[in-house]
C-alpha cells in the first residue's frame, strides 16, 4: 500500500515536473522577396519547433541550409554571400504566445511575442498568429516582414534591384506530443 | 581566313558560356553524381551530433553522404517525401528529404525496412538533416 501510494506520489511529481510539449521536426518556413526586376522564394520544410500550451512557451530552430531556391545560383549566393550561413548556421525564435487558452478548441488568434536571431542580431517580434487546435496536437501559421537592413544582410549594389529591403516570412508548424 | 576561325571559335564560346549560365541558374544537382564524402549507420551518424565528434560534422557540411538506417516514418508534403531514420537514440532521428525523382519508390518502401540513403548534409538542429535525397539500396533483413 505504502509502495503504491509512493508510486502515485512519484507520477504526480513527474506529471508537474514535466509540462507537456509538442513538437514539429518538419514545420515549413517560406520567405519572399518581391521588386519589380524579380520575385525571389525559398522554402525550408525541416525547421525544428517546441511548443508548451501550459505555459504558452514557443522555440523555433530553422537550419539556413535548409532553405531551398528554385534557381540554384541564387540558393548559393544566399548561403555564401547574404547569410554567410557558416559563420551563423541558424537562426532562432524563443517567445511565447500572449493570452493563450488551452482549453479552447478549434481555432484562435493571438499574438506571439518574442525574439528573432538573425546572424547573431536579436529583434524583438509581435507576430499576429492563427492556432489551431488538431486532432493530433496544434498548428500554429502567421507571416511577419523581417528587414534585411536590421540583421547586417548586405547586398551588393549591383543585384540591389532583385533583393527586397523587406522579406515577407511565412510560417506553417504541425506540432504533434513530444515523448522524449 | 584567320579572322572567320576567330570568329567561329568566338561564337562557340559564348554559347559555351551561356550553357553554363543557365546550368548555373537553374540546373539542380543530381545527388546520384556526387561523390560521396563518407558512408555511415544512422546510430553512428546521431551518435557524432551529440559527443566530442559533432566537430567533424563540418567537414560533411554540403557534402554527399550515405546513410544506413531502418524507416521510422515517411512523410509527404507539398509533393516532396521525407523519411525519417531512427538511429538508436531515443529524441533524435535522420531527416532524409528525397529529390522529387524517388517518389516513384516511395510505394515499395516501409516503416522499420533498413534502407540506404544518399544526400546532400546540410546540419543538425535536433536531428541530422538531409536534403536532395536518393535510394541506393533497401534490405527487409537489415
Amino acid at each position: 500500500m505504502v509502495k503504491q501510494l509512493l508510486f502515485v506520489c512519484a507520477f504526480l511529481l513527474l506529471s508537474i515536473a514535466l509540462p507537456e510539449q509538442y513538437i514539429t521536426r518538419q514545420g515549413t518556413v517560406t520567405f519572399f522577396s518581391y521588386t519589380n526586376v524579380e520575385n525571389i522564394q525559398a522554402t525550408n520544410n525541416q525547421v525544428l519547433s517546441l511548443f508548451q500550451p501550459d505555459d504558452s512557451a514557443i522555440a523555433v530552430s530553422i537550419l539556413m541550409r535548409a532553405f531551398v531556391f528554385e534557381k540554384s545560383l541564387m540558393q548559393e549566393h544566399f548561403n555564401e554571400s547574404y547569410i554567410e550561413s557558416d559563420l551563423y548556421p541558424k537562426a532562432t525564435f524563443e517567445g511565447s504566445i500572449i493570452d493563450f487558452d488551452p482549453s479552447i478548441e478549434g481555432e484562435q488568434t493571438r499574438i506571439i511575442k518574442g525574439d528573432f536571431t538573425l546572424k547573431d542580431v536579436t529583434k524583438q517580434r509581435e507576430i499576429k498568429t492563427k492556432i489551431t487546435k488538431t486532432e493530433k496536437g496544434y498548428l500554429i501559421e502567421g507571416e511577419f516582414n523581417v528587414s534585411i537592413k536590421d540583421h547586417n544582410i548586405k547586398v551588393p549594389g549591383l543585384l540591389s534591384p532583385n533583393i527586397a529591403e523587406t522579406i515577407n516570412v511565412s510560417f506553417n508548424f504541425q506540432y504533434e506530443p513530444y515523448e522524449n | 581566313m584567320y579572322k572567320n576561325i576567330v570568329f567561329k571559335v568566338s561564337v562557340v564560346v559564348v554559347i559555351l558560356i551561356l550553357v553554363g549560365f543557365v546550368f548555373a541558374m537553374f540546373g539542380k544537382k543530381d545527388t546520384s553524381r556526387i561523390k560521396t564524402k563518407t558512408k555511415l549507420s544512422s546510430s553512428e551518424l546521431l551518435q557524432k551530433t551529440t559527443n566530442s565528434d559533432s566537430l567533424l560534422l563540418n567537414d560533411y557540411i554540403e557534402k554527399a553522404i550515405e546513410v544506413t538506417g531502418p524507416i521510422k516514418d515517411i512523410t509527404i508534403k507539398d509533393n516532396k517525401v521525407t523519411i525519417l531514420l531512427h538511429g538508436g537514440h531515443e529524441s533524435r532521428l535522420v531527416i532524409c528529404e528525397m529529390q522529387t525523382n524517388q517518389n516513384k519508390y516511395m510505394d515499395q518502401l516501409s516503416k522499420g525496412e533498413v534502407v540506404n540513403i544518399k544526400g546532400v548534409f546540410k546540419g543538425v538542429l535536433l536531428d541530422a538533416i538531409l536534403l536532395n535525397c536518393i535510394i541506393i539500396e533497401k534490405n527487409r533483413n537489415g
